[in-house]
Order: structure tokens, then sequence, then C-alpha cells
């Protein structure tokens, strides 16, 4: 029966008749009361130590032992500085990797948008049920029409991206990403320039009349030098001369981060800023390249707001359903990924994120396997601790708390890996990322995010060594007094065959990307690779109609020309692996363009005769295009073997007529062998070229053979700008340098995975040392034994190595099973067989190889053992 | 520890192993556990009465004893320590492993002896 609840005063209590009791005794014994309390005080001790002792338990006991664990931590890790260099050394690099993918993740996907209240903000798509993995956007009466009808946003704005050219007196001219928008775009996501206005409501009103632009605060800085006064000037774009309003504040992208848009235009400005297509499409509403934004009225739930587009989508399809029939509008956060490149993004930040975890999973494995290593010789400090009374979980926790210890250096020197990482990364990043694009700042969800990796991984590689080395020192206590243990040992030995088995699929993995980069370098492209240079340029973007445009075309061709080591020169807006050319809905004779269950999309290119020869693509029957073929004479196109599969197989193509939706029939007059589209080595596309003689082409690439790619580019270039000083020239490169480009994913994941491949076998290869040295230490009265009744050196050190052969051996048969069944999900990035003998057997032998080496010093200490001291030692 | 003591002082963790033991015999308030282990001891382990305390809170934290505070004969009101269950497995733990740290030392000992 309490009679107090406090604990203080219980204590208080149980002192004071402790003492009274004590004092008693010692009465009897004869002591007068006086002396009799002093001596009781005397054998009690220090009371108000006791009392502040007993109050630690309750109150600051995690804390005390906390701070004792990590000073007892710092000990033990100062005296193991190889130790500590390689554990931190590999966990930084595997959270630096991973924190470097995130931090790149967060820029694109997950930082909200420097814009007002963003969470209002929705962006709007079209959804077609006959394509529905895809997205589409909007057309412009369409979004006139949204605008107007909707009850749920106060603001609905459009914008599209597309390419200018620019000029200024400050700069070179520039090929640049812009974005055409109605004029109340900036009012809709909330932002105001920094310098200057936005647009004004009679600028985006009629077609061509106000050519007004806002810029961004990189283009000022890049482009213009940051001048102050440049609102109310000019700047050229398209060769037009636009006012500048205003200056957007740094690091405003609209609403997509990723293109790094360096100017706004308003939509009207469309017949300067656009090309052909665009302009004869604008008021289609079969044209969709808007975005559509809105910005929800106060009180408006994102349900209601759907329910309103429905609707309106439902109205729309009713009144034309040529255009928008089976179609509806989708809402999307504003900020997050454009729905049409979610795709790409989604595959390649998978992959990324696929790698480095891989990565930093080998980390743990390597540090688990340290510490276990640490453990087998500290068996004796367990042993000891343990025995006088420290509990598992105290152990367990001071295991924890060094690897915490390790885990924070780790993270620290991690933040640095990866900012160094992500600047090797940007080096490799794919070309359709602009250098502004991303912010790639640390911000606390990075660090966020690092800490919870950090801390997965201090899990990860401590708790499991802990938690077994404070259960095999008890029961290793029992059963063989202080020593080694054989659990201790299997379990290194399956952690070390589990690190073979992990190097061994990243060597394999490597091996498939370098194989594969291999074979895609000298794969058929169907194109003479290493002898084409090439640049683009957009005429119409310049103002040239198309009559100046055909003459200056046809000057370049002859200037070229006569450059000396040029073997041909043509033009053609559909490059070879660097893309180009537009998709479009063909139509064979006889089927109704007006029936949208007719046509077929594929990609088709204008090219001048003699493109053909030029980039090495071969006849296969027909002719090839020639100036005869004019305005007035029959258009004409050639096709590629494929298309011929696909539309006529078994039949002669030539002759036959296909057409366009606005266009008249083209006549089949030849067909080439098949040539690689976007990247090496896909399924050949079927192809449509037709005839820059016959159909004007204003934005084209120039392509030259010759045998000095690389040299001839800047002679080309010169005669170019030679012709137009402000025409801005783009995609300088050779067509090695255009496959090389084509190839950054693998050539990311080979340079990865080797690096992380070596790491992992050297960290392999210590285990492996490690494991033999201690097992050939612990045989040593066995192998003396051995040697002393006749074993030869070289049986002894066959048994060692083929100790660890096994050992090797059991790691490579995981290995390669995991990777059989791993390797088939990269298979669609990778050129030819996902199971490559040659890359398998390379990797395993690498393997191998690196297991006996690490094992050849402690199998020759074995061989050396002396009999007589090795016997004598216990 | 003093060089020059001739009686060894406590070792923790060795404190709560004499507690469980001397709880065996039933309960026991504090100053009877003190007098028993000096007395079990034959004065050689000096206990000093006022660490019992910290380690009777923590043995009870742990769940290796209870408490309960009765009347005694005379009229005093003690606070009672009785082992419990867990008590008495920790109490075989721990006796092997101390009779597995004495042997492992002695061995340690008499081998550096042996080995200069």
């Amino acid at each position: 029966m309490s009679m107090n609840k406090d604990p203080h005063d219980e204590l208080q209590r149980e002192i004071e008749t402790h003492l009274d009791l004590e004092a008693r005794e010692r009465m009897a014994q004869g002591m007068s009361e006086e002396e009799a309390r002093r001596a009781a005080r005397r054998a009690f001790g220090n009371i108000t130590r006791v009392q502040e002792d007993v109050r630690e338990l309750w109150r600051w006991a995690w804390f005390e032992r906390l701070i004792q664990d990590l000073r007892y931590a710092y000990r033990t890790l100062r005296n193991s500085p190889g130790f500590v260099a390689v554990a931190v050394l590999s966990l930084a690099v595997g959270i630096g990797a991973n924190t470097a993918i995130f931090t790149l993740v967060n820029a694109v996907l997950l930082k909200p948008l420097p814009l007002h209240d963003v969470s209002r903000l929705v962006s709007i798509y079209t959804a077609d049920e006959k394509n529905p993995e895809m997205m589409f956007g909007t057309s412009r009466d369409n979004y006139l029409d949204i605008r107007d009808s909707n009850n749920v946003f106060d603001r609905t704005s459009a914008a599209a991206k597309i390419t200018v050219n620019l000029a200024s007196d400050a700069a070179p001219p520039e090929r640049v990403t812009a974005e055409l928008v109605s004029g109340n775009y900036f009012e809709t996501l909330g932002t105001t320039p920094a310098i200057g206005r936005g647009f004004l409501p009679e600028e985006d009103q009629t077609p061509g009349a106000k050519l007004v632009t806002v810029i961004s605060h990189e283009l000022w800085q890049s482009h213009l030098g940051g001048d102050p006064s440049i609102t109310g000037k000019t700047i050229l774009v398209n060769n037009r001369p636009f006012l500048v309003a205003g200056i957007m504040p740094a690091r405003f992208h609209g609403t997509n981060s990723l293109s790094g848009t360096a100017l706004w235009v308003p939509y009207m400005t469309y017949p300067v800023t656009t090309n052909d297509t665009y302009r004869n499409a604008f008021s289609s509403r079969r044209f969709t390249p808007f975005e559509l934004i809105g910005r929800m009225k106060p009180g408006v739930t994102r349900e209601q707001a759907d329910a309103n587009l429905k609707t309106i989508a439902r109205r729309l399809a009713e009144a034309y359903p040529n255009e928008n029939a089976q179609r509806t509008l989708v809402m999307r956060n504003v900020g997050g990924l454009d729905p049409r490149e979610t795709q790409n993004v989604v595959t390649t930040v998978g992959m990324l994120m696929t790698i480095v975890g891989v990565v930093l999973f080998i980390a743990c494995i390597n540090v688990a396997n340290l510490l276990l290593a640490r453990m087998t010789v500290r068996q004796r400090e367990i042993a000891i601790r343990r025995s006088i009374g420290a509990t598992r979980g105290r152990l367990i926790r001071q295991f924890v708390t060094e690897g915490a210890l390790l885990t924070l250096a780790s993270t620290i020197a991690g933040l640095v890996v990866s900012k160094i990482s992500l600047q090797v990364f940007w080096e490799y990043r794919p070309a359709l990322l602009s250098a502004t694009a991303l912010d790639l700042r640390l911000d606390l969800r990075v660090l966020g995010f690092t800490i919870a990796i950090s801390l997965i991984t201090c899990m990860l590689f401590a708790l499991a060594p802990a938690i077994k080395a404070s259960r095999t020192a008890a029961i290793d206590l029992k059963a063989r007094g202080i020593g080694g243990s054989e659990r201790t040992l299997s379990g290194r030995h399956l952690l070390i065959t589990a690190q073979i088995a992990l190097s061994l699929i990243a060597l394999i993995s490597a091996g498939l990307f370098l194989r594969s980069l291999q074979r895609a370098i000298h794969m058929d492209a169907g194109i003479a690779l290493d002898e084409i240079a090439m640049m683009a340029f957009d005429l119409g973007a310049q103002g040239y109609t198309e009559a100046q445009g055909r003459t200056l075309q046809q000057d370049m061709v002859e200037r070229v020309a006569a450059l000396n080591g040029v073997q041909g020169v043509a033009i053609g807006d559909l490059v070879p692996l660097a893309g180009g050319g537009y998709t479009r809905s063909l139509y064979l004779e006889g089927e109704d363009p007006n029936d949208r269950r007719n046509g077929y999309i594929i990609p088709t290119g204008v090219v001048s005769p003699g493109y053909f020869g030029v980039l090495g693509i071969e006849m296969v029957s027909g002719r090839d295009f020639a100036d005869s073929d004019k305005l007035a004479t029959p258009t004409v196109a050639i096709i590629n073997e494929a298309m011929a599969q696909k539309f006529w197989p078994g039949e002669n193509p030539l002759g036959k007529r296909v057409r366009f939706l606005r266009s008249g029939y083209f006549e089949v007059v030849g067909v080439v062998k098949n040539s690689a589209y976007n990247t090496i080595g896909a399924p050949p596309l079927p192809i449509l070229y037709r005839s820059l003689t016959q159909v004007y082409q204003a934005q084209v690439s120039i392509l030259v053979r010759t045998n000095q790619p690389e040299e001839i580019l800047g002679l080309v270039r010169n005669q170019i700008q030679q012709l137009d000083r402000r025409l801005p020239i783009t995609n300088v490169m050779s067509m090695d340098d255009a496959l090389y480009e084509s190839l950054w994913a693998p050539r990311l994941a080979a340079s990865l995975l080797t690096v992380l491949g070596g790491m992992s076998l050297m960290l392999a290869v210590i285990g492996i040392y490690g494991v033999m040295a201690y097992s050939v230490s612990q045989r040593r009265q066995e192998i003396g034994l051995r040697l002393a009744l006749g074993a030869g050196p070289q049986s002894v050190l066959r048994m060692v190595l083929g100790q660890s052969l096994r050992l090797a051996l059991a790691g490579v048969a995981a290995g390669i099973l995991i990777s059989l069944g791993a390797t088939r999900f990269i298979a669609t990035l990778l050129y030819g067989s996902a199971t490559d003998a040659p890359s398998f057997l390379a990797a395993s032998g690498i393997v191998v190889a690196a297991a006996l080496a690490a094992s050849y010093l402690p199998a020759r200490r074995a061989t050396r053992i002396d009999p007589v001291i090795a016997l004598r030692a216990e | 520890m003093p060089k020059n003591s001739k009686r060894p002082s406590l070792i923790q963790g060795t404190l709560d192993l004499l507690i469980l033991r001397t709880l065996l015999f039933g309960p026991c308030h504090g100053h009877g556990i003190a007098k028993h282990i000096q007395r079990t001891s034959e004065d050689v382990l000096q206990v000093e009465h006022g660490s019992l305390y910290p380690a009777l809170r923590r043995l009870e934290d742990s769940g290796c004893i209870s408490s309960k505070w009765e009347s005694t004969d005379s009229g005093r009101d003690m606070r009672f320590y009785k082992l419990t269950a867990k008590g008495r497995k920790q109490l075989e733990i721990e006796e092997s492993h101390w009779e597995q740290l004495a042997n492992a030392m002695t061995r340690i000992l008499r081998t550096v002896r042996g080995d200069t």
C-alpha cells in the first residue's frame, strides 16, 4: 500500500528508514546514538548522489546512455581509421548518388512552382478515347470556348511551346524556346514582371499587329547583358523587331520547368513567330498545341471544376463532332510533368533511381560485411562487456550508435558527392534539357530525403550485424570460451557471396551496356555515319518568303559544294538520328481523308535531290528526286522498304499513289533502304520522302558528305553566315556526334555501372582477403599438422584457394541467376541481347580471378606455417 | 579500483546479480538486502548501501523485481522487494555468465603468467 505516489518522496522515505534501521543496529552494538547515526550515513555513502542516480534513471537515463554510447563509439572508430575511411567512402557514394538523382526528381517533379497560390491552379488537357495512353493540348478555338463558357475559373489562359530565332546587337544569333501565350497568361499565374509590364488586352487581338515580348531573367542576363534599360527597346525575334515589355523575375519558367522558356509572346504574334504548319492550322480545332491553365475561383472544389470541364467537353463534342468527338477534358496539377512527355521522363527517372538504389544497396552490404569482420575481432570485448552486465539491448544500441556515427559522417560526405555527381550528370544530360531549366539547389525536401535514406541505410548495415554479434557473443561464451566463432564466419561467407553476386550483377549490366554501345556504334544505321557533317537553320522564322528561301538554299548548296573536301551536299528536314521532319496522317488512294477511321500516322521528310546519295542510303528500285521534278510536274514521293512492306507487301510499290489531309496525290517513284530514325537499332519505321523541289520547307538541315566532318563544320558555318549574318545556326555536328548524343542513356548507365561494379568488386576483394586471412589463422594448427604429416605446400595452397573459389563460384552462380532475371528490365535500353554471353563470361571471369587473387596472399602464408610452432601454440 | 585495496569493490552488474541472488530467499527490504550481502560474503564485498537503491530501481524498471510497501512487525512501513519470474530467469543467465567470465579471466591470467 503506497502512501505517497511521488517516487521522489518514496525514495526519501526509504532512505530515511534505511538509515534509521542501520543506526539502531549499531546502537544495539553499543554505539552512542550520535555515533551510530554518523556511521549509518557513512555506510550509506553520498545520499544526494544516490538520489540523483535514481532520478537520472527516471529522466535522463536514455540521454546519458546516448552520450556515453557516442563517446564510446567515437573512441572505437578513431582507433580504426582504415575501416572508417572505407565505410564512409562507400556509404557516401551510395547516399550521394541517391541524393543527386533525387535532387533532379525534386527539381523536375516535386518542387512547387514559384507562383502565387499555386494550389488553385490546374492544367487542362484533352484526352482522346482512341488514344487512351496519350494526352493532347487544346486548339485555340476550343480554348476560347472553354475560357468563356466555364463558371469555375477566375481566369483561363493558354500557352504553347515554340522555337524562335533571336538576335540582338549584344550576342550572336540564337535559337531559343519561347511560349506563345494568351494575353492573360501572367495574370492567371499570379506573377508580374520584375521590370516593366506584362501583356495588354489589345496585344492578343489581331494577328501579327502587336509585336511585343516579355523575356526571362536568364535571357536578359545571358543575351542582353542585364541591360536595365532594355524595356521599351526592341530585340529581333524571327528577324522582326519585338518590343521588350518586361522582364520576369529570376527562376520564373512558366508552368513547365524542363524547357527553360527564354521569352513569351502573345499568341496573336503567330504569323511572325511560328512556321507555315502552325500558321495554316492556327484556327483549326484539329490543331491542339495549347496547354490551358485555369485559376479556380475561391470556394470552387476540384470536383466541381472537373465536372464543369466535362460538361463543356460534351458540348464541344456535340457542336464540332469532326474534331471533338470521343474527346474530353482532364485536369492535372499545374507544374507536374507535362503528360505529353510523361513516358520519357518516367522511364529515365525510373532507370536512374534503380541504378542508384543498387549502388546504395551494395554499399550497405559492403559496410555490413566490414562491420561483421570487426565483430569477429571484437568478440573478446563484446564477451566481457556482456558478462559484466551489459544487456543485449545495450550492446545493440552501442553498435547502432557506431553505425549512426558512421552514417552521419557518410551523409555529410554524401552531400558533397551528390554535388559533384550532379555536375557530372549534367554533362551527360539529354539534349532536351536546357542548362538553366532546373533549380538544383539543396532544399529541405532533398535534405529530408537524404536523411531518410541515411537512416534506412544505417538500419540496413548496422542493425543486422549488431543483433547477430550480440547474440553470437552470448552463445559463444558458453560454447567455446573467448575466441572466434564459426557462426560469425558463416555469416560473413554469406555476405561475401552476396557481395560477389551483386558486383557480378553490376559488372554484367555494365558489360551489357558497353557491348551494346559498341554494337550500336558499329550497327548499320543505313547511312555513312562517319562521313557526314550537318547543321540546321530556319529560314521561315527569319522572315524569308518561299522564293527568297529557295534562292538562299540554292546558294548555300553551291557555296558549300565548292569547298575543298566536300563530296556532296544536300538539304532535308529529316535527319537520321537527329530528328526533324513531321509525322503526318497518310491516306492511300481511294481512302476518304474526312473519315476519321482512315489514315496512318507516319514520319515524313522533305529532301533535295541527292539527299540519299549524300547520306549513303541505297536506292532499291525506281529513281531519286531530280531537278526535273518541278512544281508543274506530277508530285512524287520516295518511300523506304519498311513503308513498302507495310502498305504493299508483295506488290511493286512504284506507281502507287498516296495523299495527306490537305494535299494532292504523290506518286511513288523510288524505294530506298531503311535507315535509322531517332535512335539506332530501333525497328525501322515506314518513312515517306517528298522532294524539296516540289514542296518548300523552310526549316531544314544542310548535310555535307566529307572525309573530315569535324573539320568542315566551321567552313560550312562560315559560308552560311556570309549569306545571312543574323541567321541562327543550330545542331552543328557530325553524324557521329548525333549518334553519340542519341545514346546518352545507355552511355550514362554504362559509366555508372562500371564505376559501381568496380567499386563493389574492390570491396568484395577486401572482404575475401579478410575472410581467408582469418580462416587461415584459425586453422593454423590443422594446417601445421597437415604439413607435419607430409602434405606439400602445393596441396595446402590448393586447399585454401579452393575454399575461396567455392565462395566465389557460389556468388557467381547467384549473380548470374539474378542477372538473367533482372536484365530483362533493361532490355529496352540495349542494342542486342540481354543475355549476351560474352558480357556474362567476362564479368564472371573477372570476379573469379579477383577472388583467387585476393586469397593468394593468405594461401601462401598458409604454406609457410612452421608445423612445430603451430602445434606448440596452445 | 584502488590498487592497495584488499577488498575488491563491486563491478557494476555484479551488484544486480547479488541483489537477485539475495531475493531468491524471499522478499526483503533495502536494508535487509545490504546486510545479507555483507554477511554472506563474510564482509569481503563491501556494498555502499546507497548504491543499492539505484540498482533496485533499475532492476524494477527492467521487470526483474517488483516492490510493495508493507508494514513490518515493528509497525514500520517499509518497501519490500520481490523476485519476479523474469528476475529468476535473469539470475540464472547472470550466474552462468559470471561463471564463464570467472573461468575465462582465470584462464587468461594463467596464460599470461605462463607466457612470460
